[in-house]
């Protein structure tokens, strides 16, 4: 990360509690992350580990009873959670934008995709016909023929793929600096993951935004991102550059998680999988490392004492069968 | 679904069908009554009281030798513009009501839901009847009466759409957009709960004819000479064995209206299921 380029978003201890029968459950626990301009940088966990939860305190968006104990986002600088709702709302779409799993429920069923698309622009300060130019031309940016014909269309005329790239159209008119895109792949069939995935690379490039990519396959995460931060129930327990993650797992659990990829090199063999389930909120261990139940290599030590993260081979990992003093 | 008959889908539905053929049959006795009235409603005529259906007297008289006919004619204009000021009172005011209810939650819809639910446990012709007693007899205090009788459901329907809506994909992408609450709630939100919206308010409707009358019937809704079909069933009911066709006639009408808005209503909202 010594690289000479400018932070776009640094989350530094971020803690989000819920309130389960009185008692505090952390659904996101003391994370820290960096995204700077123009890279990818990728969440990649199990269902329930917490990354659409730090993805929406970005956002300011997390659900009503979730609580922001501790910790500080910046945005280009600025503190985010401090800030008044109005300032949200102009930061929303503007500054940040992000783009959701399930492209068949993220458009208005009644409102043409094209008048979507230019709401955005026009939320945030586009004149009218300036608004339905840019929301023509990011329609075929996106990779979208035929615009004008699909500019009125309804969301239910259009395929999954093509709808999921009138999201990102939608997402990226204002030009953000930061696109979160929540598992924008997950409802989409695997070729179209694929195109998808291959725009996102593009807009990436042409147009510099950075993006916080949340995935729960490293398979699709391998070919796209710069940066991969491995969260487990709500901790961040390995972060490195992309191939040294993939060469070089160090955490049980991304080593899990690489196993259960299927590949070429692994014809004939079963897929491993990791045991068990990610434990609910209100069954996490205080202290000890969370995933000590359904790690193959835990020690003792595991269960009562909570792995610090330590730098090895030039990433971050936290975990026990790493100690700090190598 | 044919594209040059966008309406096929709705009657090809036989309870939409047969309820717009019944509203419809009131709404063209409403329209004909506009342009061609063959007497003054309220015009005496004693020698000619309860007569049955002559060719002067297409539908009879009634015990003043009124025309009955043109009574009708002019009491459709009643029902339907008190159905239609009742129905545009509890959508105006009920439905904002449970759009912050359903949309903001928790304190905000506590408070307006426990003073909805406090105004139905109130029997509805009870609270008219009070209103109407306080403020007397007239045009908008039926209105008023019914009006505020019909905020409640209005309120309800359009919580449970709000509520649904609220967290929806779309919503939650609208607001990672930078949208303020009432733009969603105005432009995201509110189109989707229009089906919802128009069943209740054709059922209400129904309701709003069905109380008027019984108001009217009992004296309080509108005032004699002018003819209701509730007050014409009121007086015809001394007379029901000389002249059954004069209670005929204003239950027919009530009838024709009330199952008629009710089909519609039970019609729209299968086809909304579809």
């Amino acid at each position: 990360m010594g690289k000479e380029r400018k932070a776009i978003l640094e989350i530094e201890h971020l803690h989000l509690d819920y309130r389960i029968g009185g008692r505090f459950c952390h659904a996101v626990h003391d994370v820290s992350l960096t995204i700077h301009s123009g890279e990818i940088l990728a969440l990649v966990g199990e269902s329930g580990c917490g990354k659409t939860q730090t993805a929406l305190a970005c956002m300011g968006l997390q659900p009503e009873s979730a609580h922001i104990g501790k910790g500080k986002i910046y945005f280009e600088g600025r503190e985010l959670l401090s800030q008044s709702k109005q300032q949200w709302n102009t930061l929303r779409g503007k500054g940040i934008s992000m783009i959701f799993q399930e492209p068949m429920t993220a458009l208005n069923p009644l409102v043409k995709v094209g008048k979507q698309i230019e709401e955005n622009g026009r939320n945030h300060g586009l004149g009218k016909i300036q608004a339905r130019e840019s929301t023509l031309s990011m329609m075929e940016k996106v990779g979208l023929p035929d615009v004008g014909r699909l500019y009125s269309c309804y969301p239910h005329q259009l395929s999954g793929g093509m709808r999921q790239r009138i999201i990102i159209a939608m997402a990226l008119i204002n030009d953000p600096p930061l696109l979160i895109a929540d598992e924008p792949t997950t409802a989409l069939d695997v070729t179209i993951q694929k195109q998808i995935m291959s725009l996102m690379k593009t807009l990436n490039k042409e147009l510099g935004t950075a993006i916080m990519l949340i995935s729960h396959d490293l398979g699709v995460v391998s070919h796209l991102c710069d940066y991969v931060h491995i969260m487990y129930a709500g901790t961040i327990v390995e972060n490195g550059p992309v191939h040294m993650i993939l060469n070089k797992p160090l955490h049980p659990y991304t080593k899990g998680l690489l196993g259960s990829i299927p590949s070429y090199g692994k014809k004939d063999q079963r897929l491993d999988s990791i045991a068990g389930i990610v434990p609910s909120l209100e069954n996490r261990p205080q202290v000890g490392c969370q995933f000590y139940n359904r790690c193959t290599q835990r020690m003792a030590s595991c269960k009562n004492i909570s792995p610090h993260a330590t730098m090895r081979d030039g990433h971050m990992v936290a975990c026990h069968l790493y100690p700090e003093e190598a | 679904m044919k594209r040059n008959f966008p309406l096929r889908r709705y009657f090809s539905n036989i309870h939409f069908a047969i309820g717009f053929y019944m509203v419809m049959t009131v709404v063209s006795l409403m329209i004909l009554g506009f342009f061609y009235i063959p007497y003054d409603p309220n015009a005496i005529d004693i020698a000619h009281k309860l007569q049955g259906a002559t060719t002067a007297h297409i539908l009879g008289t009634d015990q003043l030798g009124r025309d009955i006919f043109s009574r009708v004619l002019v009491g459709t204009r009643v029902s339907l513009l008190i159905g239609i000021l009742v129905v545009g009172f509890g959508v105006l005011i009920g439905t904002p009501l449970g759009a912050l209810s359903g949309y903001f939650g928790g304190k905000t819809d506590e408070v307006i839901m426990k003073v909805i639910d406090t105004q139905m446990a109130f029997p509805g012709i009870l609270l008219a009847l009070m209103i109407i007693a306080v403020f007397g007899t007239s045009l908008q205090n039926t209105v008023l009466a019914l009006g505020l009788m019909s905020i409640p459901r209005f309120t309800r329907i359009a919580r449970s759409g709000f509520m649904k809506y609220r967290n929806a994909e779309f919503v939650q992408a609208s607001r990672a957009r930078g949208a303020s609450h009432a733009r969603i709630l105005v432009l995201h939100i509110l189109p989707n709960i229009v089906p919802e919206l128009l069943v209740t308010a054709s059922l209400g409707f129904a309701s709003a004819v069905m109380s008027e009358a019984g108001l009217s019937y009992l004296g309080l809704g509108m005032q004699p000479p002018n003819p209701s079909f509730g007050k014409m069933l009121s007086e015809a009911q001394n007379y029901i064995l000389q002249a059954w066709w004069y209670v005929l006639i204003p239950s027919v009408a009530i009838s024709l209206l009330v199952m008629g808005f009710n089909l519609l209503g039970d019609g729209l909202q299968s086809i909304n299921q579809q």
